[in-house]
C-alpha cells in the first residue's frame, strides 16, 4: 500500500499536468499533493518500490529524510496552490501556470523519494525546467528573469548529468546506497558542487536568484524559495560522500563559498528597497550558511552522524518559514489591513533569524550542540546577517503604505500554517534559551547604531548604492546607474554628495535608529525572562 | 522453415517494390487504389519485419544468396543490426505514407511521387539487409537515384536546383564508395558483413587499409552529412515535408550513418579500426560536425533549414558513438539511430503542418502558434525536448549512453564537453521556438491561413502522424529498459559485436 502511494505521489501531479487544460479549479492543484502529505504524516519508513522497466530502472524509497521533506514540502505546495489567481487557471492563459506548477511539483516529489541517481536527476530536471513557467510573466523584466533562470538551470542540469556519468562508471551502480563504495573522482565532485550550487545560489552562481525572486508571481517565489531551493541541498545530502575520507579542498571550498554567501547576501540585502529583494538576499545569505555547514561536515567525517540530521532540520525550518514570509508579505502588500499580520510576520522573521523561543532558535541550539564548539564564529556571523536583514525587512514593511482589498481564503490558509512554521522544530527540542543566542542580536543592534552614527557623521549609506532588484547586481557600491561619462571616481562622489546636500529625493537606507532601539528593547525583555 | 529463412528478406524487399512499380502505372485520379496499394505494402512489410525480429532475436539465420558472376554475390542477410534499421524504416515508412497521402491531397504527379517513394524505401531496406559490401553499394546507388525525383518533386527552379546539388554530392560520394569497395574486393575477394569484422585476420597492408577506410568513410560521409560534406542537406529542404521527414529520419542521411556503422563494426571490426588509428580522426570529425551543425542551426530563421542543420549535428552522434571503442558507446550510437529518426520525423511532420495549415515557414512567424495548433505544437515540443536530451524523451537515453561510453573508454575529457556544448546549443535553437509558439501571442496575421474557420486544426492524416511519432519518442525513452525496446536491441547488437 505504501509502495503504491510512493509511486502515486509524483505520478498524480504528472498525470494531472497532462489534463491540466481541463482543470478549472485550484483545488485540483491542492489535491495533487495529498499523497505526498499522507506519506509525510503516516508513511511507513523504509517502504520501497522498484520499477525496472521504467527508463533505465527507477527506485523509489521513503527514508527519514525523505519523509520530513515530503511533509513540509507538501504543505507548502498545497498552500502555494491556493495563491494562484483564478485568471492564471484559464486554459493557456498566463504562460501555462497550471502545467508548470504540476510538473514542478511532480519533479520535486520524485526527487525527494528517489533512491537512485537517475530518478533524482529526472525529478530535478523536471522541476528545474518547469519552474520557468512559474517565473515567466508578460513584462519585459519578468521574461528576462525567467530566461536568466533557465540558462542557469540548464547549465546546472548538464553539470549534474556529467557528474552522474562519472559517478556511475566509478561505482557501477545507480543506487544511492552503493554510491560511495569507491572514492569519488575529483571531477565529479566539482561538477556536483556546480550543479547543485546553482540551485542553492552559491555566490557567483546566484545571479538568477534576485530577478526570479522579485519578479515571479508570489506562489512561484514561495515555491522557488522553499521546496525547490532545498532540493539542491537535498541533492548534496544524497550525492556527497559524507563520512568518507576526502580531499579537504572540497570541504574548505564549500565552507569558503558559504561564508562568502552569508556576508555578501547580508551586505547587498541591506541596501535593497523592496522587501522582496531583502528576502531574496536573505535566502542567499541563509543558503550560504547551509553550504558552509555542509562543507564543514564533509571535512569532519566523525561528526557527520550528529550534524546531518540537524542540518536537515534547519533546512526544513527554512523551507517552511521563507515561503511563509513571502506569502505573508504578499498579503500585507495586497493591503490586508489586519494589524495582527505585522506581529505574525515579525514572529516569522524572528524565527528565521533564530531568535530564542522560536523554532529557528531551537534549531540553532541543536546546531551549535552538534557542532560541539566548532564554527561558533559562523553561527555568530549567520546570526548577525539574519538579524540585520530581517530588521531591514521589517522596517521596510512598517514604512510601506497599504492599499485595500485582500483575499480571505489565502489569508486564512496562511494563518493555519503559521504556527507550524514557527514551532514545528520544538517537536525535536525543548524550550531552551541560551544566553549565547543573544550575542549576534546584540551585535546587530550595535552595528545598526554604528551605522546610524556613520550616516549622521558622513552621510554614507545615503544613496542607492546598489541597483534594486537587478539580478546582476554585485556591482560596486555607488556606481549603479549613477555615473556620467568622463567622470573620475572622486568627481562622482562629490556630485552625489552635492545632490544629497541640495535635498534631492533622499533615500533612507534603513530605519537604523528605529531598528536598533527596537532590538535593544527586545533584548532587555529577553534578559528579564532569562533571569528566572 | 528453410524456405522461410530464404524468402523472408526477399519478401520484405518486394513488399514495397511491387506496390511501387504498380503505382507507377496507375493513372493520376485512381486515388483510392493507390492509397490501398501503399498501405497494404506497408502493413505487409510490418508483419514480415515482425517475424524477422522474432527470428533474429532467437538467433535464426535469414539469408538469400544469388551468384551474379563468379566471385560476385548478391546477398541479403538479416543480423541484429539490419533488423534495427529495417524495423525503424518500416515503421516510419507506414507513418510517413499516411502523412504523405494527407499532405499531397489534390496535388499533381502523385503516382510518380508514391512510386519513387516506395522505391526509396525499398532501397533503404535493401541496404539495411545487404549482406556484403557489393550489395550495399548497389542499394546505396539505387537510393541516390530514387530520391532525386522526390526532392525535385515540386518542379520549381528552386527545387530543381536543390535536387541537382543533392545529386552532385551523392554521386561523388557514391563514386568514392565504389572505388573503395572495389579496391577492398580485389584485395580480399568478397567482403561479407560479419559481426566483429573480417579484416583483422586478413593480414593486409595496414596503410592500404587506412586509405580504403578513408575512401569508404568519405563516400558514406556525404550522405551522413559529415562536415565538410554536408552542403547538400540544407539545400534539399525544398522537398515536400514527407520527403524531408523521410530523408532526415530514415532514408538518405541514416543510410550514410548506417553504412559507417557497418564498415566499422562488420568490415573492419571496431578494435581493429582503433588499432589502425582511424577512429580518432573519425571521432574528431564527428565532434566538429556536432558543434558546427548546431552553430549553423542557431542562425537559421527558416524552420526547415534549422531542422536540417540540427540533423547534420544529431546524426553525428551516431558516428561519435561508433568512433568510441566500448560497448556502452556502441549502444549509445546505435540507439540514437532509432531515437534520432523518431524525433526528427516528428519535427519535420510538425514543420510540414505549420506550412500546410498556416503557411508558416520561418521561426519568426511562429509567435503564438501553440494556441492555434496545440496538437502539432505539442508533438514538436516533445521532439525538440528530446533533441536537447531532456529526460524522459528518447534523446536523453542516447546522450546518457554516449556519455557513459565516453567515460568508460577514458574519453570523457573531450566527449563530455562536446555533448554538453551540443545540448546547450540545441537548447539555444529549439527553446526559442517553443517559447514563441507557447508563450508569445500572435503578432502578425498568418502568412497563408488555409484552416480559418475550421473546428479542428488539421485533417487526421496530417495531425496523427506527428502525434504518433511524438508518443513513440516519449515511450521509447520512458520504457527504455523494457523488453524489445530500441535500447534492449542495441544492447543485443553490442553484445554480439563484442562477443570475441
Amino acid at each position: 500500500m505504501n509502495a503504491l502511494i510512493l509511486m502515486l505521489s509524483p505520478l498524480i501531479p504528472l498525470l494531472m499536468a497532462c489534463f491540466a487544460y481541463r482543470l478549472q479549479s485550484r483545488w485540483w492543484l491542492f489535491a495533487a499533493a495529498l499523497p505526498a502529505l499522507y506519506l509525510g504524516l503516516m508513511g511507513e519508513q523504509g517502504s520501497t518500490i522498484t520499477l525496472p522497466w521504467l527508463m533505465l530502472g527507477m527506485h523509489l524509497s521513503l527514508d527519514a529524510t525523505a519523509q520530513q521533506f515530503l511533509l513540509f514540502g507538501a504543505m507548502i505546495w498545497m498552500l502555494a496552490s491556493l495563491y494562484i489567481p483564478g485568471r492564471d487557471l484559464l486554459p493557456g492563459a498566463m504562460g501555462y501556470r497550471k502545467q508548470s506548477f504540476l510538473l514542478a511539483m511532480a519533479g520535486n516529489l520524485m526527487l525527494i523519494i528517489a533512491a537512485d541517481m537517475l530518478t533524482f536527476y529526472v525529478g530535478f530536471a523536471l522541476m528545474g525546467l518547469s519552474a520557468y513557467g512559474l517565473i515567466w510573466g508578460p513584462s519585459q523584466r519578468a521574461r528576462k528573469a525567467a530566461r536568466v533562470y533557465l540558462v542557469f538551470t540548464l547549465i546546472g542540469e548538464l553539470a549534474l548529468f556529467s557528474a552522474l556519468l562519472l559517478l556511475l562508471v566509478n561505482s557501477q551502480s545507480l543506487l544511492f546506497a552503493e554510491l560511495h563504495s569507491e572514492s569519488i573522482p575529483q571531477s565529479a565532485m566539482a561538477l556536483l558542487l556546480l550543479g547543485f550550487g546553482i540551485k542553492v545560489a552559491l555566490p557567483g552562481l546566484h545571479l538568477w536568484l534576485p530577478g526570479a525572486y522579485t519578479l515571479a508571481p508570489i506562489f512561484g517565489v514561495a515555491l522557488l524559495s522553499g521546496p525547490m531551493m532545498k532540493a539542491g541541498l537535498l541533492g548534496w545530502l544524497r550525492f556527497l560522500p559524507f563520512g568518507e575520507p576526502l580531499d579537504p579542498l572540497w570541504g574548505n571550498l564549500l565552507l569558503l563559498l558559504g561564508v562568502a554567501g552569508v556576508v555578501l547576501g547580508m551586505l547587498v540585502g541591506m541596501f535593497q528597497r523592496d522587501p522582496r529583494s531583502v528576502l531574496a538576499y536573505s535566502s542567499i545569505s541563509k543558503m550560504g550558511l547551509f553550504s558552509a555547514l555542509i562543507g564543514f561536515a564533509l571535512n569532519h567525517p566523525g561528526m557527520v552522524a550528529g550534524l546531518l540530521p540537524v542540518i536537515v532540520l534547519l533546512a526544513l525550518h527554512h523551507l517552511m518559514v521563507k515561503p511563509m514570509l513571502f506569502m505573508g508579505l504578499d498579503l500585507w502588500q495586497k493591503g490586508t489591513a489586519a494589524y495582527w499580520l505585522l506581529p505574525a510576520l515579525t514572529l516569522l522573521s524572528l524565527s528565521l533569524m533564530g531568535f530564542p523561543l522560536t523554532g529557528g532558535g531551537a534549531v540553532k541550539n541543536l546546531i551549535s550542540d552538534a557542532l560541539n564548539e566548532n564554527l561558533a564564529w559562523l553561527l555568530f556571523l549567520g546570526g548577525i546577517a539574519g538579524a540585520l536583514l530581517m530588521s531591514r525587512f521589517l522596517w521596510l514593511l512598517w514604512t510601506s503604505k497599504q492599499s485595500a482589498e485582500y483575499h480571505r481564503l489565502t489569508l486564512s490558509a496562511w494563518l493555519m500554517v503559521l504556527p507550524l512554521a514557527v514551532w514545528a522544530p520544538f517537536a525535536w527540542d525543548g524550550m531552551s534559551v541560551k544566553a549565547s543566542a543573544l550575542l549576534p542580536l546584540l551585535s546587530a543592534a550595535v552595528l545598526l547604531l554604528v551605522g546610524q552614527f556613520l550616516r549622521r557623521r558622513f552621510d554614507l549609506l545615503q544613496q542607492p548604492m546598489l541597483s534594486v532588484g537587478n539580478s546582476m547586481s554585485w556591482r560596486m557600491p555607488l556606481l549603479a546607474g549613477e555615473r556620467v561619462k568622463a567622470e573620475s571616481d572622486w568627481q562622482l562622489v562629490k556630485r552625489l554628495r552635492q545632490r544629497y546636500c541640495q535635498g534631492f529625493a533622499r533615500w533612507q537606507v534603513m530605519g537604523l535608529r528605529d531598528s536598533a532601539v527596537w532590538w535593544l528593547m527586545l533584548m532587555l525583555l529577553l534578559a528579564l525572562a532569562l533571569r528566572n | 522453415m528453410m524456405a522461410m529463412s530464404v524468402w523472408l528478406p526477399v519478401g520484405i524487399l518486394l513488399s514495397s517494390l511491387i506496390p511501387g512499380v504498380l503505382i507507377f502505372f496507375q493513372p493520376e485520379e485512381r486515388h483510392r487504389l493507390r492509397t490501398w496499394l501503399n498501405l497494404l505494402g506497408a502493413l505487409i512489410k510490418l508483419l514480415l519485419v515482425g517475424m524477422l525480429i522474432w527470428g533474429v532475436f532467437h538467433e535464426q539465420v535469414f539469408e538469400t544468396r544469388w551468384t551474379m558472376a563468379p566471385g560476385l554475390e548478391f546477398v541479403l542477410h538479416a543480423d541484429a543490426l539490419s533488423v534495427l534499421f529495417v524495423s525503424l524504416s518500416t515503421l516510419l515508412w507506414l507513418v510517413t505514407t499516411i502523412y504523405a497521402i494527407g499532405y499531397l491531397e489534390q496535388t499533381p504527379h502523385r503516382s510518380r511521387f508514391f512510386g519513387f517513394f516506395s522505391l526509396c524505401v525499398t532501397a533503404t531496406v535493401g541496404l539495411a539487409l545487404a549482406g556484403n559490401l557489393f550489395t550495399f553499394v548497389v542499394f546505396y546507388e539505387l537510393l541516390t537515384l530514387a530520391t532525386y525525383p522526390l526532392i525535385a518533386h515540386k518542379g520549381s527552379p528552386e527545387a530543381l536546383r536543390g535536387a541537382r546539388i543533392y545529386l552532385r554530392y551523392t554521386l561523388f560520394g557514391g563514386l568514392l564508395l565504389m572505388i573503395g569497395a572495389v579496391w577492398l574486393h580485389t584485395l580480399t575477394g568478397g567482403v561479407e558483413f560479419v559481426e566483429g569484422g573480417i579484416l583483422q585476420t586478413a593480414n593486409l597492408d595496414q596503410s592500404t587499409l587506412r586509405w580504403i577506410f578513408l575512401l569508404l568513410i568519405v563516400g558514406l560521409g556525404v550522405k551522413a552529412a559529415l562536415v565538410p560534406l554536408h552542403g547538400w542537406l540544407p539545400q534539399a529542404m525544398v522537398a515536400p515535408a514527407p520527403v524531408s521527414a523521410l530523408l532526415h529520419a530514415v532514408a538518405v542521411v541514416k543510410a550514410g550513418a548506417f553504412g559507417i556503422v557497418r564498415v566499422i563494426y562488420d568490415v573492419y571490426g571496431v578494435e581493429f579500426a582503433a588499432e589502425l588509428g582511424v577512429l580518432t580522426l573519425l571521432g574528431a570529425v564527428a565532434a566538429i560536425t556536432i558543434i558546427y551543425g548546431s552553430l549553423k542551426a542557431l542562425s537559421q530563421d527558416h524552420l526547415k533549414k534549422r531542422l536540417a542543420y540540427s540533423t547534420v549535428s544529431q546524426v553525428s552522434y551516431i558516428v561519435l558513438g561508433t568512433a568510441i571503442v566500448g560497448p556502452l558507446a556502441t549502444i549509445g550510437g546505435l540507439v540514437h539511430l532509432v531515437h534520432q529518426g523518431v524525433m526528427k520525423i516528428t519535427l519535420f511532420f510538425a514543420a510540414g503542418n505549420y506550412a500546410e495549415a498556416l503557411g508558416i515557414h520561418r521561426v519568426s512567424e511562429m509567435d503564438g502558434v501553440g494556441r492555434r495548433m496545440p496538437g502539432t505544437t505539442l508533438a514538436f515540443t516533445i521532439g525538440a525536448l528530446g533533441m536537447i536530451g531532456i529526460p524522459p524523451v528518447a534523446g536523453f537515453i542516447s546522450k546518457w549512453y554516449l556519455g557513459l561510453g565516453a567515460v568508460e573508454a577514458g574519453a570523457a575529457a573531450w566527449v563530455l564537453p562536446v555533448l554538453i556544448a551540443s545540448s546547450l546549443l540545441n537548447a539555444a535553437y529549439f527553446l526559442p521556438i517553443l517559447y514563441r509558439a507557447w508563450f508569445k501571442s500572435q503578432s502578425a496575421p498568418w502568412p497563408a491561413d488555409k484552416t480559418a474557420g475550421c473546428v479542428r486544426e488539421l485533417p487526421d492524416a496530417l495531425l496523427w502522424p506527428p502525434l504518433t511519432t511524438a508518443a513513440m519518442a516519449l515511450l521509447i525513452g520512458l520504457l527504455a529498459a523494457a523488453p524489445y525496446s530500441p535500447l534492449e536491441w542495441a544492447e543485443l547488437i553490442a553484445g554480439r559485436e563484442y562477443r570475441q
